[in-house]
């Protein structure tokens, strides 16, 4: 067992930094979509198997689309203006930051578990324990709606324009 | 019903400002007569919630562990603040459909005014430390914006840039308290907080804390010592304004939060005296920069810092009855000063008292309903100004050392000197210059109309007003009293005679200035320190330009570069990570 | 075992940073943002593991994913508009902050 977690760690740390640093967006957008299958299975084999099918299927399909959508549409560009943070400085303060961060998380900060006296069913405290969550959750699929028809409305006008010349 | 009727108080308003901000300026009289419309549909709402009055706390929607629930109580305390606060703004809104024609951004003003009212019924009726810091915050902003409302004018700017930093200032002092109530009692419900505090279940230095945080707050919002400065200032704002906000409303709002937190703290050593002594410097330095003033609104503004004094008085005495009501009578008359003073500056273009002068034969009307107004703020029987005085000063000679009763005696003869220098030289003696005045038109003829009836008659409400106090809040520890017992507790008493002895004596320095031997090189020296703000004014000065300073150079960090920002966060990052290690883990 | 997991969480959370000091393209942005993101999701569901509180985490995790996609979805559109407008995905050309 742990060689899958060791395996499956490595895995998604090269392809999040692929995702990151690769040149072109859809190359980046396809390293995206490996993380996220990546998570997915690490959140499986950590044991909660519905929230890694939520994740592959909205993580690593439909984001995925919309961004190879949205690149389709913008296509890619080259930035060649200065940076304000030179990249030695960018590395070495990610990694002194999050050395530190992880160091204390090992060494000294493990979570350890608390005596729960009883161990709600899912589905009750996520209707009625989180109930703030759910509204959020509302406001914000609404607002996904208003994004995803911003999204299309360009190709869609630019779709009539063609039309009404013809 | 209760239930109903609130949020109906606090949204009215808000809709109201909504739709008139949509009205746009194009539409002058659609604005006026709206605005009009939406402030007595909430003022006709305010005095429906005057039957409800009772000790029973509303929780609407429940926010979570965090925030406690969005809760309203319908104590006699909150419910008369707001009816005052609706019923005057409703008079101020019908009097700036005058004062205000053909002004530019005229939405921008009404809309402003409006989620002002709102936001003061909700400030006084929620039950809640979050909400009312909410509100507070509002009430600030609305503060603000309209000071400023001439924005081209620099002194505006900075008259409205103080108001908010000094106010602000008070903010911080509330959100402590806020936050160490919510520490200690895990709840931030009032009710919750003055049982655990009786109870003793929060420890004593931590109660000290929050209550003179508490303290903080309230004199940075009734411009009480030292923070008195930003009152004044705030007269650059259009003058229904200053009667609403600056004199009836907003500046109650430090007295109102002192007296709903009175009796968890009223038993921290020496937090009543501290209120007290604030109280009385405050009376007695505002009332002799109010002898020297020559700005008829600025005149206006010390006595209402003095009358603030006076109230928390009161409370440092121990009798939130008489704050209260004494809170009543000042905003009934103060507004309607405020708003004769508006008329008279409307039609004669100018506000310094020495260009004034015989006014009183051009326009009757106004000149009496001041005189009502300015006779209630010395305490003339049997305006409602001296009921509610000689109730403070009854409670302070009965509560407090003597000495502190002298100087308020004192006091009196100043707030006495004052009105009537003020009144004589807008209204009598020879016209200093050839201003042309015309008496009020009808718009600003009802609202003045409608205030000097209630100072003349709002004392006689004393029974019901104080039966409701004491019923509904039977921590506070409020006498149930009627009138007739207010009448003849008053007029057998010998103090009051003495008091009355005072107000004459004031009035006398004033008519035999010219015999007195006054002009020596103290009253001089008095006097230029008087028009120095006793040095005070430098040191809040020093406060905004130092804040203001601060600010521009911080400015300069924000690049609003993303890069930029997130190395910050990960510089602060580290910055925590070190505390932590340091932190002994 | 949990060291690995949080070995990947931190390292998932670091990458996401260093790439938004460093970039400047706002799809990149973007696929930073949903990096750093699974991070969190992860350090949720771990600390709910650890903590006995398998459920609670779950429904955190929900949320993190809709709130995630979302800011995809608003971010990817946001960023069409913004060529459409501009002719540029460069964040730091378009911003008119006075400086």
């Amino acid at each position: 067992m742990p060689l899958v977690y060791f395996l499956v760690v490595a895995a998604l740390i090269y392809s999040a930094h692929k995702a990151t640093r690769v040149k072109g967006l859809l190359n980046a957008a396809l390293w995206l979509a490996g993380t996220s299958c990546l998570t997915s299975i690490l959140v499986y084999i950590l044991g909660s198997p519905g929230l890694a099918v939520i994740e592959l299927s909205v993580g690593a399909g439909l984001v995925t689309v919309l961004f190879v959508f949205a690149i389709s549409i913008i296509g890619d560009e080259k930035i060649t203006s200065d940076v304000f943070v030179p990249h030695w400085l960018a590395i070495s303060i990610s990694v002194v930051s999050f050395g530190m961060l992880a160091y204390f998380l090992i060494a000294q900060h493990m979570p350890s578990a608390q005596s729960v006296t009883t161990s709600p069913i899912f589905s009750d405290l996520f209707w009625e324990g989180r109930k703030i969550d759910i509204y959020l959750q509302g406001a914000l699929f609404i607002s996904g709606i208003l994004g995803i028809l911003l999204l299309i409305a360009p190709a869609v006008s630019k779709r009539i324009k063609e039309g009404k010349n013809k | 019903m209760a239930g109903i009727l609130i949020p109906f108080l606090i949204f009215t308003p808000w809709l109201t400002a909504i739709l008139v901000w949509f009205i746009s300026d194009k539409h002058e009289e659609g604005l006026h007569q709206f605005a009009s419309a939406g402030a007595i549909l909430s003022a006709i709402l305010s005095l429906l919630l005057l039957s409800q009055i009772g000790d029973s706390t509303i929780s609407f929607a429940k926010i979570g562990p965090l925030f406690g629930n969005l809760s309203f109580s319908t104590d006699a305390l909150g419910i008369i603040l707001a009816c005052i606060a609706n019923c005057i703004g409703s008079l101020t809104v019908i009097f700036s459909a005058e004062y205000m024609k053909h002004e530019k951004s005229l939405a921008r003003y009404y809309s402003m005014v409006l989620l002002f009212i709102g936001a003061m019924s909700g400030l006084v009726l929620t039950a809640n430390i979050f909400m009312i810091f909410f509100f507070w915050e509002i009430t600030a902003l609305c503060s603000y914006q309209l000071i400023s409302f001439y924005n081209d004018d620099p002194n505006a700017v900075r008259g409205g840039l103080k108001a908010l930093f000094i106010t602000q200032f008070g903010g911080i002092g509330l959100m402590v308290a806020g936050l160490l109530i919510f520490g200690y009692t895990n709840s931030f419900e009032i009710g919750r907080f003055i049982q655990a505090a009786q109870g003793g279940e929060i420890p004593a230095n931590v109660l000290g804390i929050i209550g003179f945080t508490l303290i903080i707050a309230a004199t940075a919002k009734s411009a009480q010592f030292p923070f008195f400065t930003w009152l004044p200032d705030a007269m650059e704002a259009p003058t229904p304004v200053s009667a609403l906000i600056h004199a009836a409303t907003m500046v109650n709002a430090g007295v109102y939060l002192l007296c709903r937190f009175f009796p968890a703290l009223e038993a921290i050593p020496g937090w009543k005296m501290t209120i007290l002594i604030l109280g009385l410097i405050t009376i007695l330095i505002s009332s002799l920069m109010a002898i020297f003033a020559t700005d008829l609104k600025r005149v206006l503004a010390y006595s209402t810092v003095s009358q603030l004094g006076y109230m928390f008085a009161a409370i440092g005495a121990g009798s939130v009855l008489a704050c209260q009501f004494h809170l009543l009578s000042h905003a009934i008359f103060k507004a309607l000063l405020f708003l004769c003073a508006g008329a008279i500056i409307h039609s004669c273009g100018t506000r310094d008292m020495y260009k004034m002068g015989g006014f009183f034969k051009k326009i009757p009307f106004i000149s009496v309903t001041f005189i009502i107004g300015s006779l209630a703020l010395a305490g003339i029987p049997i305006l409602n100004g001296f009921w509610s005085k000689e109730l403070i000063l009854e409670s302070i000679h009965s509560g407090t050392p003597i000495i502190i009763y002298i100087l308020m005696l004192f006091s009196v003869i100043l707030t006495a000197l004052y009105t009537i220098r003020c009144v004589w030289l807008v209204f009598f003696g020879e016209p200093r210059s050839d201003l042309h005045v015309h008496d009020a038109p009808f718009l600003m003829a009802l609202p003045l109309g409608i205030l000097s009836l209630g100072t003349i008659t709002s004392w006689l409400v004393f029974e019901p007003f104080s039966r409701s106090l004491s019923n509904s809040l039977p921590l506070y520890g409020i006498p149930k009293e009627t009138l007739s017992e207010l009448v003849s507790k008053i007029f057998w008493d010998p103090y009051t005679f003495l008091a009355l002895g005072m107000v004459a004596i004031g009035i006398l320095v004033w008519f035999l200035r010219n015999k007195l031997p006054l002009h020596n090189s103290i009253t001089r020296k008095i006097e230029s320190i008087s028009l120095n703000s006793f040095g005070f004014e430098a040191i809040n000065n020093g406060v905004v330009n130092g804040i203001n300073a601060a600010s521009e150079a911080i400015r300069n960090i924000q690049t609003g570069s993303l890069n930029w920002n997130i190395f910050g966060m990960l510089i602060g990052l580290i910055c925590i990570l070190i505390a932590l290690m340091i932190g002994g883990l | 075992m949990n060291t690995l997991v949080i070995i990947a969480i931190v390292s998932l959370i670091a990458i996401g940073f260093y790439c938004l000091i460093i970039t400047r393209n706002i799809l990149k942005i973007i696929v930073a943002l949903q990096v750093l993101v699974k991070g969190a999701m992860i350090a949720m569901i771990l600390a709910g593991k650890l903590t006995d509180q398998m459920e609670l985490a779950q429904s955190m995790a929900i949320t993190i994913i809709v709130a995630d996609t979302i800011v995809a979805v608003i971010g990817l559109a946001m960023s069409i508009q913004l060529r459409e407008k501009t002719g540029t995905c460069d964040i730091h050309s378009i911003s008119k902050l006075k400086r």
